[in-house]
């Protein structure tokens, strides 16, 4: 009998312990969550007028599975499609993924960067984010993006190597998206 | 009273004497990948303080009804919902900092300070204490924190308190958001081996202090602070993890 | 090829130790003799690949099917704690050999940041399984390296004539922080080779 009991209490106890965390995390999630999405609406719908300032109004967020990106249509004042506010992400930063907000227009040509997230080293790779001379790089490219020692157009910023390969890397995949945008929007006539 | 004299040493012995990064050797991880930036250091602090606290209070209030068989899970679960609570609650209210600080925010759960505190002090003594310990510990911890983040952002990155405002925003103030200080910083300083160094040369500073006044120096004497130390074998054979001299653990069955 | 640039990804630019500070702990406290470096990191690997491989699938059709995301961290640490406690046990009793080289080291790591991080930064990179897996390794082979390196580094030490106040924790530190200098030298290689996004 008491070997039973030995094994019983503890674990009820552990098991109301849990149970209780639980709720308690149930709990604040719903409070927490529900301010967590609207945070991050609002941050998309700012990183998406940076990016197009032209746009009037902005349509629906779809998600592009394949390429793991997502995107939302631009259009002005008047009705008519000025491009497209696409979301991207970029392997090969300092510090896990760099997120962008890429502003492509309706020829395919990327617009405009808006920073979503970055984590890079303070001293050089997080003043990417500011140098306007390597970012305009990006200004008028369409079909891909890469670094000139890939072959590509892009001059990485010397010391900060790793932060400009994950930024080509986002804006290339957003290119990557907008071919696939194209090819859907053809498909359905 | 004598009490609230014994209650204020709980406080205070660890903001110096008992600074759980800089002496017991508690919690390395995390300030090593955090003290890059200030700004990040404090919100960091503020987090695994929290989390401290209030584990350390529960666990205390539980202490008499947790079965010593399974206190380490317990006690994991209580440490966890609290860091997945202020993880949420950083999520909701200051967004940058749970970009900045990453994967290091949940983390905390892992952070030998507060397992360490809650095995060695809050399962053992009353919720006072427990409370004025977990605050002087997480107040020792982000101490650390702030000047191993100032050393390295100042001589890094150049600047001090840069992003600021993503904490003081909480406060309705924004408009300051730093200096900056050099314009040709030492990079490698906020990168890894930066981290490592700063490190060692604050601990050996630390040791000279201490020494000063007549203390041991800082030992990775963690194998006994470190809450695994009752059920992990190779404390128990005898073969130390450091040279730090070994500690009579409290004879308590762990779980195994 | 992607999977071979994870791998080599997860030891050499972003090892676990020296740049992610992951498993700083035994690191520092393990790292003295090369029989205990071997050991420890043997375990490391073993409880990373069995961790994942159970967290896996149980993130993957209980949490996110169910939206319960915030609960990952809960589940996570308890998943790695009872079954490094089951696995311990069951060495003990049926292999003492493997017991004797690896079981003991393996409560050190439970609570590690090591094992919870890698599980963590599966989710957060998005891998799928074989991804997981394949990081999960290579991060327990990266810290092998990395403590059979500073094992190696810290033999060394032992002769040399230390400043008074650097002595103990202080010179390892230093030493870590050289080796991890070296590492950084590896950031273009993986690039190189395989190219980190295919």
């Amino acid at each position: 009998m008491k070997s039973i009991k030995d094994y019983v209490v503890p674990t009820l106890t552990l098991f109301l312990i849990c149970l209780v965390a639980a709720a308690l995390l149930g709990l604040t999630n719903g409070v927490t969550a529900p301010r967590i999405a609207e945070i991050e609406k609002q941050q998309t719908q700012e990183a998406m007028q940076e990016v197009l300032p032209d746009a009037a109004e902005f349509g629906k967020i779809t998600e592009d599975a394949e390429s793991g990106c997502s995107w939302a249509e631009a259009k002005d004042a008047s009705g008519n499609v000025i491009g497209y506010a696409v979301t991207a992400a970029g392997k090969g930063g300092y510090n896990g993924e760099i997120k962008l907000m890429v502003g492509i227009n309706k020829e395919g040509a990327v617009q405009k960067l808006s920073f979503l997230s970055i984590d890079e080293t303070p001293s050089i790779g997080m003043k990417l984010k500011t140098n306007e001379s390597f970012l305009g790089q990006f200004f008028g490219i369409s079909g891909s993006a890469a670094l000139k020692v890939k072959g590509g157009q892009i001059d990485a910023v010397s010391g900060a190597t790793k932060t400009s390969t994950g930024i080509t890397d986002a804006v290339n995949n957003a290119l990557i998206c907008y071919s696939n945008i194209k090819g859907e929007v053809s498909a359905n006539g | 009273m004598a009490e609230n004299k014994s209650l204020a040493k709980e406080f205070s012995k660890g903001l110096i004497k008992e600074n759980p990064v800089l002496r017991l050797v508690l919690g390395t991880c995390p300030t090593l990948a955090v003290s890059v930036s200030v700004t990040n250091s404090i919100g960091m602090g503020i987090a695994a303080t929290l989390v401290l606290v209030c584990s350390n209070v529960v666990i205390s209030l539980l202490r008499k009804v947790i079965p010593s068989k399974i206190r380490i899970p317990a006690y994991i679960v209580v440490i966890a919902s609290f860091v997945t609570i202020v993880q949420m609650l950083v999520k909701a209210f200051v967004p940058a900092l749970n970009d900045a600080l990453g994967v290091y925010l949940p983390l905390i759960v892992v952070n030998c300070i507060i397992l360490g505190r809650a095995e060695a002090f809050a399962g053992k003594n009353s919720v006072p204490a427990s409370f004025l310990d977990g605050l002087g510990m997480g107040i020792g911890f982000t101490f650390a924190l702030i000047v191993m983040a100032t050393i390295r952002e100042i001589l890094g990155a150049g600047t001090f308190l840069d992003s600021i405002d993503s904490l003081t925003k909480l406060f309705g103030v924004t408009s300051f958001t730093g200096f900056t200080l050099l314009k040709q910083p030492i990079a490698m300083l906020t990168m890894a081996p930066g981290g490592f160094l700063v490190f060692g040369l604050v601990m050996a500073a630390a040791n000279r202090i201490a020494e000063h006044q007549g203390k041991p120096k800082a030992e990775l004497s963690g194998c006994a602070a470190c809450p695994m130390a009752a059920s992990c074998a190779l404390v128990k054979k005898d073969e130390k993890c450091e040279t730090a001299p070994a500690k009579e653990n409290e004879k308590e069955e762990s779980a195994v | 090829m992607k999977l071979a640039g994870i791998f080599l990804t997860a030891i050499l630019t972003e090892n676990f130790i020296l740049c992610k500070f992951l498993g700083i702990c035994p690191f520092l406290g393990v790292s003295k003799k090369l029989k205990t470096a071997i050991g420890m990191s043997t375990a490391v690997i073993f409880v990373m690949a069995l961790a994942t491989a159970v967290t896996f699938p149980i993130n993957k059709y209980l949490l996110e099917k169910n939206g319960l995301d915030y609960l990952q961290t809960i589940v996570f640490i308890l998943v790695i704690a009872a079954l490094v406690q089951f696995v311990e046990i069951v060495l003990k009793k049926f292999i003492p050999s493997l017991y004797e080289a690896l079981g003991i080291y393996l409560p050190l790591i439970t609570t590690n940041c090591a094992v919870l991080g890698v599980v963590l930064l599966n989710v957060d990179n998005g891998y799928n399984f074989a991804e997981s897996m394949i990081n999960s390794i290579g991060g327990g082979a990266g810290f092998m390296v990395a403590m059979i390196m500073f094992a190696g580094v810290r033999e060394r030490l032992e002769g040399c004539d230390i400043p008074k106040a650097l002595k103990g924790l202080p010179i390892t530190l230093i030493a870590a922080a050289l080796v991890s200098l070296s590492f950084q030298g590896f950031s273009g290689v993986v690039d190189g080779i395989f190219g980190l996004f295919s």
